[in-house]
């Protein structure tokens, strides 16, 4: 490995922020960014920093532990909102399907409803076919 | 990549468990489970939602089958089979044969919505002009005294 492997170095660094660095790797990259000025490694040159002097104070999480609650935290609330989202796709549906042919044309599938609710409501029964045909002209 | 899978696994495990439709409790639930969506003699009609909210209603969902007897009969015993649970019913029979019927479901819990079952046998209307049945399903808040009112009001 060569300490001008620009692209090794930012590779490793994305691996730390990911929390997946072991403990070698976290000190080499360490030992790197702290002997480079190269501004492409300034965030984790300070975040190293910054835990270095957390640790040594003994009074903050680690940076893996915190970053890992930060990144679950993060897919559970976007896992949270997408249920949201694919709830109400769900929760909204108009759709028909005649021959083994899927129709999702809203009117189409409305024209359809009232065609099978007319045909269930056309019977001889007076209270049947009324509420009926007040529920099926006001779809219209 | 992997992040994304572990969110659609989540997302779809959450989803699952917050859209349990009540009609798969029912006798009737077969037939309205989507099986019949790439025959060639059925046709499966499913709204929910937006477009109900005026009839106060939450679901509306069909299947009418043709011309195949045996699964029509299928749908007449499970509908006979489904008025045991029903509140209220309105049924009509030609002969020993069920033509039509209508009934509300009970419900143990006051705060689900009101179930209304519809069926058709065609092969038993006195003008006869195909085979058919049709089985509708309702979900919704729209009760029965409002479908009276709504009668009472246009006498």
């Amino acid at each position: 490995m060569s300490r001008n492997d620009k692209k090794h170095w930012l590779e490793l660094t994305e691996k730390y922020f990911n929390a997946e660095t072991s403990e070698q790797e976290e000190r080499l990259l360490q030992s790197y960014v702290f002997s480079t000025e190269d501004h492409a490694f300034d965030e984790v040159r300070a975040i190293m920093s910054y835990c270095h002097v957390a640790a040594s104070q003994n009074r903050f999480p680690t940076r893996r532990s915190h970053y890992g609650i930060v990144r679950y935290a993060a897919m559970i609330a976007a896992a949270a909102g997408l249920t949201v989202i694919l709830l109400d796709i769900h929760s909204n549906e108009c759709v028909a399907y005649v021959n083994g042919v899927k129709v999702t044309d809203e009117s189409k599938v409305m024209a359809m409803m009232n065609a099978s609710a007319s045909e269930v409501m056309n019977t001889d029964d007076e209270l049947f076919t009324d509420v009926l045909n007040d529920m099926i002209s006001t779809i219209q | 990549m992997i992040m994304i899978k572990k969110l659609f696994t989540i997302a779809s495990v959450l989803m699952i468990s917050l859209s349990a439709f009540s009609q798969k409790d029912l006798e009737i639930g077969k037939f309205l489970d989507g099986r019949y969506k790439k025959e060639a003699n059925a046709t499966e009609v499913t709204i929910k939602g937006k477009r109900l909210e005026e009839f106060k209603l939450s679901l509306y969902h069909s299947v009418t089958i043709i011309n195949d007897h045996a699964v029509m009969d299928s749908i007449a015993a499970a509908f006979k089979t489904t008025l045991e649970e029903a509140e209220s019913e309105n049924i009509s029979y030609t002969g020993s044969n069920l033509f039509y019927g209508f009934c509300e479901l009970r419900k143990d819990d006051t705060t689900k919505p009101n179930r209304f079952v519809f069926f058709k046998d065609m092969r038993y209307a006195t003008d006869r002009k195909e085979d058919k049945v049709t089985l509708i399903y309702m979900e919704g808040s729209a009760s029965i005294e409002y479908l009276k009112k709504v009668l009472t009001n246009n006498d």
